[in-house]
Parts: C-alpha cells; sequence; structure tokens
C-alpha cells in the first residue's frame, strides 16, 4: 500500500519537480544577490539542448549535464553582461535572453541534424536512471546550508537587501552579484538537462514549456528562501503529475475531459496560488535596482 | 598626540572646493563636534577621511601618521568607523548577523556563538546593555537600531567613531541615552566625532568643536569656553539673532467681529488624533500660534482647516471668507484666499524628482496666470520661480533642477514662496524652520512677519515654543485635543506654556 502510493505518487512528483527545483534554487540565488531573473526559461532551454546533443555524441548523460551547467553558465554572462556592466533594464534582458535562447536550438539543430527542433534521440542506457534525483537532493541541502551558514549566503544576501551595508562592508556588491546570476545559469541549466536526458530521451523544441517561469513563481512563492522555494516547486510538480495522470480519465459523464482543459492545470494552479495564497511576500528590498 | 588630524585638505569637484585647505586636529578620548549648515563640507571631509573621495591637497593623519586612504575598507582597518544618517542595516536579517557582515568569524561554517560571545563580552565592557541579538532588526526601534551602528563599529575595532547627525531620528529620551552611551564610549577611550547641526547639542555633549563654512574651516573652539551666539555667527558667516528683532507693527485693536476664520465647537472623532470642541478666532493682521506637544490634535486641525471634505464625521462650525465651509475641498479654500505651508515638505509639500517649475505649479494649477485653457503656460510660470528664487536666495539658483537637489532649509523656501505667490488673506503655516539651517530661519521669519505686517491672517503652528513666542500675537496651547488655555502677548512665559502643554492649568 504504501510502496504502492510511493510508486503512483510521491516519485513521479519529484521526478516532475527536478527541473523545477533546479532552475528555482538558481532563481532564488539569482534574486537574492538582487538581480531580477526571469531568464531562467532561456537557460533551461540551451541546457536541454545541450545536454541532449552532448549524451547523443557521447553516450554519457553526466557530460550532457556538464554541457548543460556550461551552457547555462554562458548564456547567464551574456545575461551579466548587459545588466551588471552595461546596466540594461533586466526584465527587458532577461526577455531577450528567452527569446535568444528560444532559436538557438532549432539554428543548430537544423546546422547538425538538418532537423528543426528535435534532436535524435539518446541511447537508451545513456538515459539517467535516478542520478539526478540525488544532485537534486544534494543541491537543495547545499543551498540551504549555504544560505543560511555561511560568509557566502550571508553576504550573498545582503547583496539583494542592503548593498550599501555590505559595500561598507568592504565586500564587493557587483561580484556578488555576478555569483548569483552565474549559479542561475549553472543551476537551470542543470535543471532543463534533466527534462532531456531524464524525463524524455530527446530534446524537442520549446521544451521547457514555460517551466522557468513556474520556477521563478516558487521562488516567489517560496518568499526567496531556500525550503519554501522547494516545497513549492513540489506543490507545482505534483499538479504537473495530476494533469498527466488525468489526460484520458473519464471523470463524468461519458466522454473523457478534453486534455487541453486537463493541461490548464499547472498554469492556472500557478496563476492562483501566486494571486491569492502568496499574500505578503517580500522581495529582497534592492531587487532589480543596480546603482 | 592627535587621534585624527587635517592637515590643508582639499577637495575639488571641477572648479568648485567642497574643501578647502581644511585644518583642524582631534584629540584621543574627546568627544568633537563638527558643525556648519548643510553644504559646508561637513560630509566630504569625513568622505575624503572613508576614502570614498580621494584627496586633490593636503594631508590626512590618523594617530599621527599620514595616511592615504582609498576605500572604506582601508579606514577601517585604520579604526575609523562611521555611523551614517541613514543605518547601514538589513531590515529582516538578524542584529547578529549584520553586525558580524564583512567580519564574520569561522572557516567554512559561521562561528555565531563566537560572535555571540564576543559581542556580549562588548557590550558589557561599554555598559550598553544589549540583548536582541537574535531578533530581526526591523522589529527593533530606531534608537536600538542606533545602537546595533554603534555595536558593529566596536565590533570591527574602531577606534575613532564618527556619528552622522545621529539625533535627526531621535526621540528625546532616545537622545539622552545616546549621549550617555557615548560618554562611556569616551571613558573607555574612544574618540567620537560627532556631525551635526543643532548648535545646543554640540554645546553640551561635545569637549571641542570645529565650525566649516562653505568647504573652509572657521575655527576650532573648546567647548566651554564658546557660546550658541559665537558658534552661529562662525556658521553663518555674520550675527544670528535666535529672536525675530524686526518690526512688528501695531494694529488698532482687532475687531472680533471681522475673524476671517473661526471654528466652533469642532469635534472630530475616529481618527488618531481627536479634536474636543475647539473653537477660536483668528484675526485680520495676526500671527496665531498654535502650540502642544505633538499628538495632542494639532495635526487633526491642520488637516481639517487645509481640506474638511477629508472629516465627514466632524461635527462643529467652520467658517472661513464668510462662508460655512464644512465639508469644502482644498481648491475652494484656495479660491477663498487660503495657503497652506505643510507639516512634512517632504511627503506633503514636494515633488522630489521633478523641477522647480513644476513644484511651484502645485496647488497652483487652476490659477489663470499660469493656465489658459487647461494648458499650462510655462513662460509665465517661470519668471515667477526665478524671482522666488531671488526673494528667498533660494540655493542653488537654477529652475531646471529637481527639488531633491535643494538642502532642507532651501526647499522650506521654495515651499514658502509658493504658499505666498498667490497673495494670500489667509495662511496655515506649519514648522516652517523644522530641519532648516540657522541662516535660513532669520530669513523665513522675516518672512513670516512681512505677511502679517501686510495685514494677512496666520495660523502657526510650530513644536518650538521660543519660535511661537518670537512671532506670534497670541497662542493657543493644545492638549488632549483641545484648547487648554490661550495666552496674549503680555502673558507670555515659556514655563507658564509649557504646564499648560503638559496638562497643567495656566
Amino acid at each position: 500500500m504504501i510502496e504502492e502510493f510511493f510508486s503512483n505518487w510521491i516519485l513521479p512528483t519529484v521526478r516532475v519537480s527536478a527541473p523545477l527545483v533546479f532552475a528555482a534554487l538558481g532563481g532564488m540565488w539569482c534574486e537574492r544577490s538582487g538581480v531580477i531573473q526571469i531568464g531562467l526559461e532561456g537557460f533551461m532551454l540551451v541546457g536541454a539542448f545541450f545536454a541532449a546533443v552532448t549524451t547523443h555524441y557521447f553516450s554519457n548523460p553526466y557530460l550532457g549535464l556538464v554541457a548543460a551547467a556550461l551552457s547555462g553558465l554562458a548564456l547567464s554572462w551574456i545575461y551579466g553582461v548587459s545588466v551588471l556592466r552595461f546596466r540594461a533594464n533586466q526584465i527587458v534582458a532577461g526577455t531577450a535572453i528567452n527569446l535568444f535562447a528560444l532559436g538557438v536550438p532549432p539554428f543548430l539543430s537544423k546546422v547538425w541534424f538538418d532537423s528543426t527542433g528535435n534532436t535524435p534521440p539518446i541511447p537508451g542506457e545513456a538515459q539517467f536512471r535516478f542520478t539526478p534525483l540525488v544532485l537534486m537532493g544534494v543541491s537543495i541541502l547545499l543551498s540551504v546550508f549555504v544560505f543560511s551558514s555561511t560568509r557566502f549566503g550571508l553576504r550573498l544576501r545582503f547583496a539583494g537587501e542592503h548593498p550599501e551595508a555590505l559595500k561598507s562592508a568592504g565586500v564587493s556588491v557587483e561580484w556578488k552579484r555576478w555569483q548569483g546570476i552565474a549559479l542561475s545559469g549553472i543551476l537551470a541549466g542543470i535543471g532543463g538537462a534533466t527534462l532531456s536526458t531524464y524525463l524524455s530521451s530527446s530534446f524537442t523544441r520549446n521544451m521547457s514549456a514555460g517551466r522557468g517561469f513556474i520556477a521563478l513563481a516558487a521562488v516567489i512563492l517560496g518568499k526567496w528562501k531556500p525550503v519554501p522555494t522547494v516545497l513549492a516547486c513540489l506543490l507545482f510538480g505534483f499538479t504537473d503529475q495530476v494533469q498527466i495522470r488525468l489526460q484520458g480519465v473519464v471523470l463524468w459523464g461519458e466522454s473523457p475531459v478534453p486534455v487541453q482543459w486537463i493541461q490548464i492545470l499547472p498554469y492556472l494552479i500557478t496563476l492562483l496560488v501566486l494571486t491569492f495564497a502568496v499574500g505578503r511576500s517580500r522581495a529582497p528590498r534592492r531587487l532589480g535596482v543596480v546603482e | 598626540m592627535s587621534a585624527l588630524e587635517f592637515r590643508g585638505v582639499s577637495k575639488c569637484f571641477g572648479s568648485f572646493f567642497a574643501n578647502r585647505d581644511l585644518s583642524f586636529s582631534v584629540e584621543p578620548g574627546t568627544i568633537h563636534g563638527l558643525i556648519g549648515e548643510n553644504g559646508a563640507g561637513k560630509s566630504t571631509a569625513m568622505k575624503a577621511l572613508f576614502g570614498i573621495y580621494p584627496i586633490d591637497g593636503g594631508t590626512i593623519l590618523i594617530q599621527g601618521k599620514p595616511v592615504r586612504n582609498k576605500s572604506p575598507v582601508q579606514a577601517m582597518r585604520l579604526g575609523i568607523g562611521m555611523v551614517h544618517q541613514h543605518f547601514m542595516l538589513a531590515g529582516p536579517e538578524t542584529v547578529l548577523d549584520n553586525i558580524i557582515l564583512g567580519h564574520e568569524p569561522g572557516f567554512l561554517r559561521l562561528d555565531r556563538e563566537r560572535a555571540l560571545e564576543e559581542l556580549k563580552k562588548i557590550s558589557e565592557t561599554y555598559g550598553l546593555h544589549f540583548q536582541k541579538w537574535h531578533a530581526r532588526v526591523d522589529e527593533l526601534s530606531v534608537g536600538e537600531q542606533q545602537r546595533v551602528e554603534i555595536l558593529k563599529l566596536l565590533y570591527q575595532r574602531s577606534a575613532i567613531l564618527i556619528l552622522d547627525e545621529p539625533t535627526a531620528v531621535l526621540t528625546p529620551q532616545e537622545v539622552t541615552e545616546l549621549f550617555e552611551n557615548l560618554k562611556r564610549l569616551k571613558a573607555e577611550g574612544k574618540t567620537i566625532i560627532l556631525i551635526s547641526h543643532k548648535l545646543k547639542e554640540v554645546l553640551t555633549h561635545t569637549d571641542s568643536v570645529t565650525v566649516l563654512r562653505r568647504g573652509e574651516c572657521v575655527g576650532t573652539r573648546v567647548t566651554a569656553e564658546t557660546n550658541e551666539d559665537e558658534l552661529a555667527q562662525m556658521m553663518v558667516g555674520r550675527p544670528v539673532s535666535f529672536t525675530y528683532e524686526g518690526e512688528r507693527k501695531v494694529f488698532a485693536k482687532a475687531d472680533e467681529s471681522r475673524a476671517v476664520l473661526r471654528v466652533e465647537r469642532l469635534t472630530i472623532e475616529g481618527v488618531s488624533e481627536p479634536l474636543r470642541k475647539v473653537g477660536f478666532d483668528l484675526r485680520p493682521a495676526e500671527i496665531l500660534g498654535v502650540a502642544g506637544v505633538q499628538g495632542n490634535g494639532q495635526t487633526t486641525l491642520l488637516r481639517f482647516l487645509s481640506n474638511p471634505s477629508r472629516y465627514r464625521s466632524a461635527d462643529g462650525e467652520y467658517r472661513f471668507a464668510g462662508a460655512n465651509r464644512m465639508g469644502s475641498n482644498p481648491l475652494a479654500l484656495r479660491r477663498a484666499g487660503m495657503a497652506l505651508v505643510p507639516e512634512d515638505r517632504l511627503s506633503e509639500g514636494l515633488l522630489l524628482e521633478q523641477d522647480l517649475v513644476e513644484n511651484y505649479l502645485l496647488g497652483q494649477h487652476e490659477d489663470p496666470r499660469f493656465v489658459r485653457n487647461g494648458m499650462i503656460d510655462r513662460s509665465k510660470l517661470r519668471p515667477r520661480v526665478e524671482a522666488a528664487i531671488r526673494d528667498f536666495d533660494i540655493r542653488p539658483p537654477y529652475t531646471n533642477i529637481w527639488a531633491s537637489r535643494l538642502s532642507g532649509g532651501n526647499q522650506q523656501k521654495l515651499v514658502i514662496a509658493r504658499a505666498l505667490d498667490s497673495n494670500p488673506n489667509t495662511l496655515l503655516i506649519a514648522h516652517p524652520t523644522r530641519g532648516v539651517d540657522v541662516g535660513a530661519i532669520e530669513r523665513i521669519h522675516e518672512a513670516i512677519m512681512k505677511e502679517r505686517n501686510a495685514g494677512k491672517s496666520i495660523l502657526l503652528f510650530s513644536s518650538e515654543l521660543d519660535e511661537l513666542m518670537d512671532l506670534s500675537d497670541r497662542i493657543l496651547v493644545f492638549y488632549n485635543g483641545a484648547v487648554a488655555a490661550e495666552f496674549s502677548r503680555r502673558e507670555f512665559d515659556p514655563w507658564a506654556i509649557g504646564r499648560v502643554m503638559g496638562g497643567g492649568a495656566k
């Protein structure tokens, strides 16, 4: 009974939550340092693509994971240059990152595989079994520890909350923000890798499908704190899970509920939760302000 | 050997000298006042000391050794710490985390226990009696937050503590406490520099004072050997009178029936400062002062008089310029000849991020002099602003700068000039000199008196009893939402008025 519950509900929920958890933790680090991060979607997308391509070529998902992290890091570096070095508006720059990331995979897969969108499937034996879940657990524990109990966490929090105080304590605010942005690139890239090499076995066009934004919603719902953020991801993962299970199920009458209606669920719940449940979620005081 | 010495220090921005040839020294183990009007160069000097600005000439010596600070961190290592006017504390974080930031003990994992132990020792040594180490900073009172800032400096082992206008944000009780703590720090050998423009405070609590004016050092005095008049003259550059000594025109006994503004049995309940059966007349050619400890109904009265429509539940009578004004809106009152200098110029009087012309238009947006067919005619408005800048000596004298660029005194001059612009017959003026430099206070008092002598009626709200007694013809004292007593000019006596303010009998 318990075993059945675990394999039917808990495990699938955790599985589909994995991409969200990685991206949301990245988003949390970035926003806590004072930089708005709506580019998670883009980082996930390039992460998913490069993980699939690398795994396809080398039949090694670990290399895919590294490729995803590096590609996310690279894209986040572009974001960092535009918002920290050139002080671009963070919403506009983040949107640009997302649009850019939307175009990269089709372009490269056209060049490499003569197909605009999907990559060739990765070999079955190269698909992840449970490593991403272990990695996820480690990421959560590390995030919690670093966030509240280390020098790095303390200083990064001050970069978003009171940069002047950090500066007068002799610490570079900009460097902390670079680190926050880099973490979001790496983690969201890994989140993307779990989409293409763990939850499925190839990259398909726009496969992140708004998960980057849902991850950001989880950060906000989690009040920019690691544990609540992860719980919010699990909530969204659960609704996604329910959505998958409800497809084709006859709830009432004779025919099943149209699949399109079911698929609305995760997004609808995100919207409702953000509107009604968040209440007084308080952003870092200097989020989005570059002085 | 001096703890700190400035030797001919200069700092310029372009051709403008923010500090010119500044020389003074601070003895160790003393409280040293650094005073000057806004813009006199106090903060530039301190920023130079902190290495925020590189200096263009001269030498700064700490403990007798010349230093070239290139960053605040370096200054910190040399034992200099500063409590800024706006605290460097993050509200949602704990007191402990705020204090250890930048100097966190522990490898990998923060060793909060060790920091706490050290802090407890420090707070005991200096008698600061602080316990709320694990509270969030935004749960503390302003006075407690300031103590956290001081603890932060002590934790960083600062030997020289600079406090920038530390009393501006404190209640009188907190001020007393602050200075007691500073005396204890001094007794333990710390050197304290107190930046201030409140002369009384500097005279009572410092050992020596350096006065700056227009970027230059006017002189240093031993506090015990100087007085308010001398310091004020040094600050402003000319003798300053703290009492209005100009002309006070004597009019024939005002006919009470000619009151321009009359309030009777005014009662407003259900607000934080209720009013109970308030009644008074405001007559032509008089300044009627309103005194009282803050929170006894003056704020409600001012808000009601300037905008009765906000108080639907008000009961009683309010007549102004020959008409019943219960429920009137501010525009109607303005058209009838009323002008207002609000309590808080920052939140109610100015748009900080707009230029002076826009600010001057505020409230005059229906005045046919400036507006035709609903279109603002800036070409008509600008000369008026320029005239105001000239008449009131507003600095810097530009119409196209944001109001936030003006110092508090100059902002206030702009607000008063605007109130007078439409040639009103009645003025409601609140706290005209709050946060204003001594030099500007005189000019503002003169302007108010000029209006009175021209036959205008003025209702003057102030928390400065001296100011009220200088200017007013009569004073109403508010206590607990009612007029507790009225004093005529012959009866003015600070002790008697103070007693009524505290709830006693006249």
